[in-house]
């Protein structure tokens, strides 16, 4: 280029560079379970993975979930069942969840934006461990199960023991039933904190999952009949961090006062069964 | 490595050759020329490079070329008619200047678009969440809500 040429416009796009990757191409669930235990990093949407990808994340192998039969919403004999390729936006219009995770779904139904609703997956989200993804605290206040390939068939494990390095396919969540009528949950201060809340049926605990306000939401339990439910959330807290949005002490003060408010609408353990 | 993906792309039926780390924005822009998909945030969140996928909105700086394998992709070079006649939606946005600038118009038409077929007449909620999935800094948005209601209408008084 000589010096009487324009400056190349191309560096008005902002556009990152992806490193390249091989395409892994599964026929079938067992293959995929198999590639991703073997490194194959699955994509569902890809909404979060081209992302990082973008930010300089180096994946090697990537296996799109597309044409899997992963998706669907469907009622078990335990409570609701939504596959792990199911987008948001075909939760959020699924009349199985509108009948079983009312509440679920309209929060499924409220984040983003459509264009986002109609590509991220119910899997991905979950799966992205992120803080400030919503889908998985919920679960974990919902009490829901994930349900991994695991050999030849499926192993299950509570939404809070999700390791940071869980290599296996995610198939499903299983939302248990009844749990949604006793679910609630604050976004209002996203991305500084969020709050999702759900009283155990049987015990009356309160489960308190915690966003935004650390490297990976947490979830945090409170015996029934605790009177103070801000105090004590704060106090069970680990140290949130601080950042650009807010201070460690913020965030600690404001998921209590965002517990104390869930706690007082939820319904007490007599109006759980 | 490069893999071949055949689509449609505003009718027309194409083939190309990709790496698997190409996104659709660099395709359709570098590709095929058609650079009203704009690159804006390149992060999925400013809505200019929407594109319809089977009919479904997308951001294209954030979907892979090969994600686009046998499907119907239209930009908004695509939804004029071959006599140039425009689309409702594209009418509307005219007639009540629903636009500024004009970067992120194109990926707005578009998604408004996708809106109306799913929902021929949007009240405001509907339509206020649907343009969570764009950034105007030009307009304030106001117009371009009202640019939805007018296409809604005339996309009805064509029906009636
Ligand atoms: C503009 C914008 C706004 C957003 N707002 C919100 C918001 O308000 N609330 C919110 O919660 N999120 C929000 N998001 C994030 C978005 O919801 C997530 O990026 C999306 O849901 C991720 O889903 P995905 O299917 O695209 O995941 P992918 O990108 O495909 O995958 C994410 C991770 O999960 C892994 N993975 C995917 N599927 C599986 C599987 N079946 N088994 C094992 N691992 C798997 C992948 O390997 C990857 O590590 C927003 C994103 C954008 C761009």
């Amino acid at each position: 280029m000589t010096s009487s040429e324009p400056p190349p416009l191309v560096a008005l796009r902002g556009r990152q560079r992806i490193a390249p990757f091989a395409l892994v191409r599964v026929g079938d669930t067992a293959a995929a379970a198999e590639a991703a235990l073997a490194g194959a990093v699955p994509m569902g949407g890809g909404v979060d993975l081209v992302d990082r990808m973008k930010f300089g994340e180096r994946i090697e192998r990537l296996m799109p979930l597309s044409g899997l039969a992963l998706g669907g919403v469907e009622a078990t004999e335990g409570g609701l069942r939504i596959g792990a390729t199911t987008t948001y936006a075909a939760l959020a219009e699924s009349a199985e969840a509108a009948r079983l995770a009312p509440a679920f779904a309209r929060l499924v139904g409220g984040v983003a934006n459509p264009r986002i609703r109609m590509k991220g997956t119910v899997g991905g989200s979950v799966m992205s461990q992120k803080p400030n993804f919503d889908v998985w605290p919920a679960l974990m206040a919902l009490g829901a199960d994930l349900v991994f390939a695991d050999g030849d068939g499926e192993a299950r494990l509570p939404a809070a023991a999700l390791a940071p390095d869980e290599r296996r396919l995610l198939l499903a969540v299983e939302v248990p039933a009844g749990a949604d009528a006793r679910f609630a949950f604050d976004r209002s201060l996203r991305p500084i904190v969020s709050v999702f809340a759900g009283r155990e049926a049987a015990t009356g605990a309160l489960r308190l999952a915690v966003g935004c306000a650390h490297q990976r939401p947490l979830l945090l339990r409170l015996a029934a009949g605790e009177t103070d439910v801000a105090a004590a959330a704060a106090a069970a807290l680990p140290p949130p961090k601080s950042d650009g949005l807010a201070s460690s002490t913020y965030r600690r003060r404001m998921v209590g006062v965002l517990a104390a408010r869930l706690a007082r609408i939820l319904p007490g353990p007599d109006a759980a069964s | 490595m490069t893999l071949t993906v055949s689509f449609t792309i505003n009718g027309a039926p194409v083939s190309t050759a990709v790496h698997p780390e190409t996104v659709l924005a660099d395709v359709i822009r570098d590709e095929f020329q058609l650079v009203g998909c704009k690159v804006g945030c390149d992060q999925a969140v400013c809505g200019a490079c929407t594109v319809l996928v089977d009919r479904i909105p997308m951001a294209a700086c954030s979907t892979f070329a090969f994600e686009a394998e046998g499907r119907d992709i239209v930009t908004i070079e695509g939804l004029a008619r071959p006599d140039g006649t425009l689309s409702a939606v594209q009418r509307a946005f005219l007639d009540v200047q629903g636009f500024q600038c004009g970067f992120c118009t194109g990926g707005l038409i578009l998604l408004v678009t996708a809106l109306l077929e799913r929902d021929p007449d949007p009240d405001r909620a509907t339509i206020t969440d649907w343009l969570g999935s764009a950034v105007c800094r030009c307009t304030g948005y106001l117009a371009i809500i009202e640019a939805v209601e007018t296409a809604a209408r005339l996309n009805r008084e064509v029906a009636a």
